[in-house]
């Protein structure tokens, strides 16, 4: 993680020198930047599927989410200040957590065996995101204006100040890493014990994924900066799990009863954006495309 | 169309990565792997298995015991989830004792019936769970196994203490007895060997009687039982119950403990010695009037299972080649499926099945799909004694002969 920062830190570093160097811009423009945040996971289950079910419990699993971090690129094509076409390569982190709960009791029905499994799922994937930004206040303004007809005389009249936009794409996603760390308890004459187990599970989710995502957000253009926090609800298409290999896992069946759920993944995200015009935008140099 | 023909490489790109996603394909196959721990009872309820057989619509009825002897039937679709349940609770009838049999499509199985003169009781099992009374078998005590027969009807493997003998009866499809005959054993096994194989008290030894499949009507069956002074499989006329030829045991501690009858004079044996070493021959003759010492039949000698362990074999057919598959217990507690050429007995792949928790007894067999099927006696978190269902789909079995 530490190396993604640096070269995200590096790339940022290139393009404060490139923006102040003075480019002849035109009606189009590219931003470049960092884009990072944190996002929740919540589970669609399509099917459920139990290995073990004891005389209580051992029904569905219940989900819940944990938070995932992101980072990664971003470069934007703008056209005409309204309508930008996003790129948003990066590396994704998805958690969550499953529980399982067992109970067995003996026939007259005093509890004997108290089972609770659960499992934190951690995924790691490159993202690849293409979405289409709508700046809805550079469109009530008209986008860019372009005034004069000599090269000199060129001005444009907006193009900087707050930001406010929707977006919608859709990405792509390989799945790099998956992992599960299962914490079991067992509680048997009121007494618990406590043991914990990682077991690798990148063979038991598809390693090719894609899905859509719709947001928006605000910012503020700086003319030579634009820095941006916005929202984005993203959801997979398909399922997610391999199915082939569901029951590949020797030790995760056979020793923690655990059998992947057909799961989609709904996430909220939260980002926060920092972009440099790659063709840096003044007055004078204005050139008509 | 300016700006989509400038940035054509992109979106040709992102177009690529969008093809290249593999959800299309990532569909369960009906015959797929899976597990099942069976658990439909409170904790404290041990169930342990007799016999399975696959019905003609894929899901599979288990013959059981539960709280060590009470008899115990559990239907389960193919994907083991269970349909029905039912037991013979009080202590009227006690100890299901294999194989189920199956009669003219019905289902049926014994047992021991503690309300007369401890005798043998027959159980239908309905469509839906109910167990009917079905009769009395007189005079057969201590059944140690029986099966079903072609065409209707079953045999019925006994021991009969006062005359140290070993008892076949044939009944037609109105289990009506048509002929009985006895085995002389020449010495006195009611205890405790007799006694505690019905009890459970020691690991049961292998007895079966089941008809040499060659045809519609069978002419011999085989029966693994105590006959002059030792436990052998007898070859036995299936007209009158004469024995015809025997594999010898030695005494009644080396013995076939499984046999799969494969056609044309051809078995799938297992067999233990004095010592418990066990013994896999995948397919060997033995005629109707072979008179053969098992000890001497060659086979593989399997180091790692458990002694005298308790073995199933099956006559399979994987990727289109026959196969002879046995499952048995290994000494670290799981079970191992073994799978070997009908063509030159080679092994041609193993696998263990379970994790962690203890595995008993598995009953090997083909599934209708083409897979297979293992139900054992498990005891998952190395204490509740329930069922395992393990399933191997065809394209695993084929990757396991690979």
């Amino acid at each position: 993680m530490k190396s993604v920062f640096l070269i995200c830190a590096l790339f940022l570093t290139s393009l404060l020198g490139y923006s102040q160097r003075g480019e002849t811009a035109n009606s189009t423009q590219w931003w470049l930047g960092l884009r990072s945040g944190v996002s929740t996971t919540s589970v669609n289950v399509l099917n459920s599927y139990s290995i073990l079910k004891s005389e209580q419990g051992g029904g569905e699993k219940d989900y819940t989410s944990r938070l995932g971090y992101f980072i990664g690129v971003e470069a934007d094509f703008d056209m005409l200040g309204m309508i930008e076409i996003a790129f948003l390569p990066g590396l994704r982190q998805v958690k969550y957590n499953s529980t399982k709960d067992y109970l067995w009791s003996d026939s007259l029905g005093a509890p004997m065996y108290d089972l609770n499994l659960s499992h934190n799922y951690d995924m790691l994937f490159l993202d690849l995101p293409l979405a289409l930004k709508f700046d809805f206040v550079n469109m009530a303004n008209g986008g860019i204006k372009i005034k004069g007809k000599n090269k000199k005389d060129i001005k444009i009249t907006s193009g900087g100040g707050l930001i406010a936009f929707l977006q919608v794409g859709a990405y792509y996603n390989r799945l790099l890493n998956a992992s599960t760390s299962i914490e079991k308890t067992v509680e048997e004459n009121g007494k618990e014990v406590v043991s914990n187990y990682d077991q690798g599970v990148t063979a038991s989710y598809l390693k090719n994924s894609y899905g859509w995502l719709f947001g928006g957000g605000i910012g503020y253009d700086f003319q030579s900066v634009r820095l941006e926090l916005d929202v984005a609800y993203r959801k997979s298409f398909h399922n997610m799990t391999n199915v082939k290999t569901r029951y590949s896992e020797n030790i995760l069946l056979n020793d923690y009863y655990e059998v992947i759920d057909d799961v989609k993944f709904s996430n909220l995200e939260f980002a926060v954006r920092v972009l440099f015009p790659f063709k840096f935008v003044y007055s004078g140099s204005f050139k008509k495309a | 169309m300016g700006v989509l023909k400038k940035h054509r490489i992109l979106i040709f790109l992102f177009s690529v990565l969008l093809i290249s996603c593999d959800y299309k394909d990532n569909e369960e196959l009906p015959e797929a792997d899976f597990v099942k721990y069976i658990d439909a009872q409170s904790g404290d309820r041990q169930i342990s298995v007799v016999d399975v057989k696959q019905l003609s619509d894929g899901s599979m009825l288990v013959l059981g015991n539960i709280d060590v002897n009470k008899p115990y039937v559990l239907k389960f679709s193919e994907k083991g989830e269970v349909i029905w349940e039912s037991k013979l609770e009080g202590t009227s009838y006690f100890r299901a004792v294999p194989d189920l049999i199956e009669s003219n499509g019905k289902y049926y199985f014994t047992c021991f019936d503690n309300t007369g003169e401890n005798g043998t009781a027959l159980f239908e099992i309905g469509e839906f769970g109910g167990l009917s009374f079905v009769k009395i078998l007189n005079k057969v005590t201590y059944t140690l196994s029986t099966s079903g027969l072609t065409g209707g009807g079953m045999l019925v493997q006994s021991y009969d203490a006062d005359g140290r003998r070993t008892i076949l009866s044939r009944y037609n499809a109105r289990f009506e007895e048509q002929w009985r005959e006895r085995y002389s054993i020449y010495e006195d096994l009611e205890t405790p060997t007799i006694y505690n194989h019905v009890t459970g008290r020691t690991q049961p030894l292998p007895f079966f009687c089941r008809e040499k499949l060659d045809g519609a009507n069978p002419t011999t069956y085989y029966m693994n039982g105590l006959v002059n002074y030792n436990f052998a499989m007898s070859l036995i006329n299936s007209s009158n119950g004469a024995q015809t030829g025997s594999v010898q045991g030695n005494r009644y501690e080396a013995l076939i403990s499984s046999a799969t009858y494969l056609g044309n004079n051809q078995f799938a044996l297992s067999r233990f010695i004095e010592d418990g070493k066990n013994y896999l021959i995948p397919n060997t003759q033995i005629t109707n009037t072979s008179i053969i010492q098992g000890t001497l039949i060659e086979g593989e000698y399997i180091p790692h299972w458990e002694d005298r362990s308790i073995v199933s074999s099956a006559k399979l057919v994987i990727d289109g080649q026959d196969v002879v598959g046995f499952v048995g217990n290994t000494k670290s507690g799981k079970l191992e499926l073994r799978l070997y050429s009908l063509t030159d007995n080679s092994l041609l792949g193993t696998t263990f099945l379970g994790g962690s928790n203890f595995l008993g007894f598995g009953k090997l067999f083909q599934t209708n799909d083409g897979g297979v099927a293992i139900v054992a006696q498990t005891a998952f978190e190395d204490r509740f004694f329930k069922l395992a269902l393990f399933k191997l789909s065809p394209t695993t079995l084929e990757e396991l002969i690979d």
